[in-house]
């Protein structure tokens, strides 16, 4: 591979070539679908709660890029700013971090009319918090345990204990709807 | 292991950070227990149930991104040097000047490498991510476009429309803080950008590099012409760059 081509710049460009916009867009601004998703399944936000949620995360992210060390998890990172965030609205809100039943949520008694990924998502909703905090974390963003325990402020032992206890209580509510889909979860 | 101990660390297993004399020791349990080996299974299952019904839904996130990006004011240098704490920033201070003056050559090198890196963000953040709406279209915009930035070259899309491609567009951008005009042609292998702007009088010429995104998939070529210099980007192992920056120093 060729050499890059020599631009030669004058002094009073050199500030410009440390270009932290162009930085933050690359390493941050692609997560923000995941934040999105994460805001939006964690407490059963609309869109525009979620999207308000995440633009704070970013623009904090902004400020504070500084402390950000590059060649890090720029995503876990993120993602710990979006979970202080959101425990800050928990308490400020006094909401309870508890998932209504929305009402796009399909209806079981008709599980001729659901599909499978909607039917898993609406018995996702039955999860503890907790439990939807380690699964999404783990298992839809790939985090590993040892991150989920510096995000949830937990130890990694108790990050495994509630993976345990997630993964067998969404097995049973999806069981339990499978196995009588004529009731309502 | 017995079956609560193999219970406690699947979790572990599943995520693959088990040690491998766990990983060993869970492989034996499970070679003897049907029922901890369907356990496992089940969990499989679950995880990927819900990351298939998690990642069905195609979340757009462009308009968050757009009001992030219209919010983000600079950050004054003093709370940058303060965030990065005053020892850190004497020690990047002491960096900069070593550099400066060891070798002005190894720092242009890479902000040469910086340029074309910027190359390829700014056309996946235009094409992939923003989708921004301040393009001039083929037709009377675009030929406005190139009169006002480029008067001496009024043929510049023409002439370096890449063979087998059309030309879709083009708008102002900033590699790194130096402006360039972004031309997006439209080719069988997917849609490839050329970057480029008229030299200074002070620029000496270039030899063209390639470089690559791997990231992002991309691959970057950059040209130079006596009066031009550039960056043609597009995506790696599909769109011949290094062809198509030859070949547009070639006609300019």
């Amino acid at each position: 591979m060729m050499e890059l081509q020599q631009i030669r710049l004058l002094p009073f460009e050199l500030p410009m070539a440390i270009d932290r916009a162009a930085e933050f867009e690359k390493e941050a601004l692609p997560h923000a679908a995941s934040l999105l998703r994460y805001a939006i399944h964690i407490d059963g936000r609309g869109k525009a709660e979620a999207e308000d949620l995440v633009q704070e995360t970013l623009l904090a992210a902004w400020r504070n890029f500084g402390q950000f060390e590059s060649g890090t998890n720029c995503k876990a990172w993120l993602f710990r700013i979006l979970i202080n965030f959101r425990y800050k609205q928990l308490r400020r809100t006094s909401r309870k971090a508890e998932v209504p039943l929305a009402e796009e949520e399909p209806n079981l008694s008709q599980p001729e009319n659901i599909s499978r990924n909607a039917e898993v998502r609406a018995a996702f909703t039955r999860l503890s918090p907790e439990h939807r905090e380690v699964m999404q974390l783990a298992v839809v963003e790939g985090f590993e345990i040892r991150e989920i325990g510096e995000m949830l402020r937990i130890p990694p032992g108790t990050v495994t204990s509630r993976l345990s206890r997630a993964r067998a209580q969404l097995r049973t509510v999806l069981q339990a709807a499978r196995s009588s889909p004529k009731e309502t979860l | 292991m017995n079956c609560e101990q193999v219970k406690m660390v699947i979790p572990r297993y599943l995520a693959g950070e088990s040690q491998e004399s766990e990983v060993v020791a869970i492989e034996e349990h499970l070679a003897g227990c049907d029922h901890c080996a369907a356990d496992l299974e089940a969990d499989r299952q679950v995880d990927a149930s819900l990351r298939a019904a998690m990642l069905e839904e195609e979340l757009d996130a462009s308009s968050v991104i757009l009001r992030v990006v219209a919010r983000m004011e600079p950050v004054p240098w003093w709370r940058r040097a303060f965030a990065v704490g005053m020892l850190r920033f004497a020690a990047v201070s002491a960096l900069v000047l070593v550099s400066l003056a060891v070798g002005h050559r190894i720092y242009v090198q890479q902000l040469e490498k910086g340029i074309a890196m910027a190359a390829a963000h700014d056309h996946y953040m235009d094409l992939v991510v923003l989708k921004r709406t301040d393009w001039a279209y083929s037709g009377q915009s675009s030929a406005r476009f190139v009169q006002s930035n480029f008067p001496q070259t009024p043929e510049l899309v023409h002439l370096i429309t890449p063979a087998g491609g059309t030309f879709e567009k083009v708008r102002l951008c900033s590699l790194n803080g130096t402006h360039y005009a972004h031309l997006v042609f439209r080719m069988p292998a997917g849609e490839v950008s050329v970057f480029i702007r008229a030299t200074r009088t002070d620029e000496s010429t270039y030899t063209p590099a390639v470089v690559h995104d791997r990231t992002k998939g991309l691959e970057v070529a950059g040209f130079s012409s006596p009066d031009f210099v550039g960056a043609v980007v597009g995506q790696d192992g599909l769109v011949p760059t290094e062809m198509i920056a030859a070949q547009t120093a070639k006609v300019l």
